[in-house]
């Protein structure tokens, strides 16, 4: 937006002095009005408030820095000028993130890195439990493992147990109930128990 | 898997859920068992995820690790990349183009809304993010809005005449209701042409691409004009009116199309595009371009993307 948008103010924008008072300082959904307004010192809020986490969830999903980038400017392009159809049945900081997952999902299927990541489990069980000269970190494997999950059970794991996001923001993420999400995550788990179980059993147990 | 949730029009429709589960999966099962020994581990796992992510990410001896995330974030790149990609659209024709056919379609329409957004997001889909070389396409694409407004109406003129018939009161209700149906239809006709003119851009690009990578690396100029066809495929796709599933999955198969020509002029790798040969040669995705390329529209009932 330019300057002379930034300094025109339009109805329903927030006045926010970004520059004395930290972002943190306002409720996520105060911010909705200014966006409906397309303030740009609202959408620049909006930005900072929630660019870190976005991106980080764009990264571990896609696992590539320029991909992650990309996912994020459109998740936040998207939001912007989409933010007219958010109706307030959950947080905006949860419908960014929803976006943002079905971005990053659909630029995996596009590039075809979900065919690779399909790949069966089976392919990681025999890698994990193939000995070899130098065993990969536990945590290489962990990692394998979880790049091999279908990108839905990814998702759950990566949103819940590492990014700590709740069932219920997944769920709204996912298109799915919390409960589903809940019972995906298990599944989720499960095939990293047993993908991982020849190494575990060893070096863990 | 269910899909409770209402269709939100901001985002992209998610992957199909075998795709997102896996096919053992699709349906979701109900709750494993679960034993305190396997809480135990997938609190270790889970530890160790977060570990792994997080301290990897620091990424000081791997710095082209993919699990880098916690590395700084790029913040003012990304800032200044979404905001000139804002800018951009926001200066390119396309603005212009939306209000004049917005315009057009809502005076056609007696102002309705229905007519002037769905006019403003076809105009939006179809419109390429770049280029001045595609001002004709513009012209064309306007005039096509004007077109399918005017069809809607005349369409809508027979409706208009067996109500004459009927009691004044009567006449009232039909005539509210038949507005809707005048600019959904009207919408209908806009969206046919206009799928159907996608379809011949691509067509022509589909071809373009086959020529011109038989051996050789994807030129530049065709990575362009397949990244605007794929901007285009992509809003096309978001347009909620689009409902027939032929029409979707054949822009979903155009699509990974387009973003593998992109991909393979971007990396410059010859697997890419070799790739890309393949995936033209071999599927029958040109067919079916040329196929949908074709006008089909003979009654408001037998409009592409809009029968169920």
């Amino acid at each position: 937006m330019s300057e002379k948008d930034h300094d025109a103010s339009p109805p329903g924008a927030m006045t926010l002095p970004l520059a004395t008072s930290p972002i943190s300082d306002y409720p996520a959904d105060a911010l909705v009005p200014g966006l409906r307004a397309r303030d740009a010192a609202s959408e620049r809020a909006f930005y900072e408030r929630h660019v870190d986490r976005v991106f980080r969830l764009c990264m571990r999903m896609t696992g590539r820095d320029d991909l992650a980038q990309e996912c994020t400017q459109d998740a936040f392009v998207r939001a912007f000028e989409r933010i007219d159809a958010f109706r307030g049945d959950a947080a905006i900081g949860t419908w960014l993130h929803a976006i943002a997952v079905s971005v990053v999902l659909n630029r995996l299927r596009r590039e075809k890195r979900a065919d690779a990541r399909h790949a069966d489990l089976a392919v990681v069980d025999q890698q994990v439990a193939m000995p070899t000269a130098a065993e990969p970190d536990l945590k290489d494997r962990l990692r394998a493992a979880i790049d091999a999950l279908p990108p839905g059970y990814r998702t759950v794991f990566l949103m819940h147990d590492v990014e700590g996001f709740t069932h219920d923001e997944i769920g709204v993420a996912l298109g799915v109930a919390a409960g589903t999400s809940k019972t995906q995550l298990f599944h989720a788990r499960r095939k990293l128990r047993d993908a991982l179980a020849p190494f575990v059993r060893t070096e863990m147990v | 898997m269910s899909r409770p949730l209402s269709f939100d029009p901001s985002r992209e429709p998610l992957p199909p859920d075998e795709e997102l589960w896996g096919s053992e999966d699709s349906i979701a099962p109900r709750e494993p068992e679960q034993s305190p020994a396997h809480d135990a581990l997938d609190a270790s796992l889970r530890a160790l995820a977060r570990e792994s992510y997080h301290v990897s990410g620091a990424g000081a001896g791997h710095p082209d690790t993919p699990h880098r995330v916690d590395a700084d974030v790029p913040r003012e790149a990304m800032w200044a990349a979404l905001s000139a990609q804002r800018q951009a659209r926001r200066e390119t024709p396309r603005g212009e183009a939306a209000a004049s056919a917005s315009a057009a379609a809502g005076d056609s329409s007696g102002g309705d809304t229905v007519g002037r957004e769905s006019a403003g997001v076809v105009v939006h889909a179809l419109a390429p993010r770049q280029s001045r070389r595609f001002w004709p396409a513009f012209a064309a694409l306007a005039a096509t809005l004007v077109a399918g407004v005017v069809i809607g109406r005349g369409v809508d003129g027979r409706g208009d005449a067996a109500t004459d018939a009927r009691t004044v009161a009567d006449a009232g209700a039909d005539a509210e209701g038949s507005e809707a149906t005048r600019d959904a239809r009207a919408m209908q006709v806009m969206l046919a042409e206009l799928t159907s003119q996608h379809f011949a851009s691509t067509e022509a690009l589909l071809v373009t691409a086959r020529q011109e990578m038989s051996g050789s690396p994807v030129d530049a100029s065709v990575a362009v004009w397949a990244r605007d066809l794929l901007l285009s495929t992509r809003l096309l796709l978001d347009t909620e009116s689009l409902r027939d599933v032929r029409t979707r999955r054949l822009l979903e198969d155009l699509e990974l199309t387009l973003a593998l020509i992109v991909q393979a002029q971007s990396s410059g790798r010859d697997a890419d595009a070799q790739t890309v040969r393949d995936d033209l040669e071999r599927g029958d995705l040109l067919l079916r371009v040329r196929g949908a390329a074709m006008p089909t529209v003979n009654s408001p009932n037998d409009i592409r993307g809009m029968s169920e």
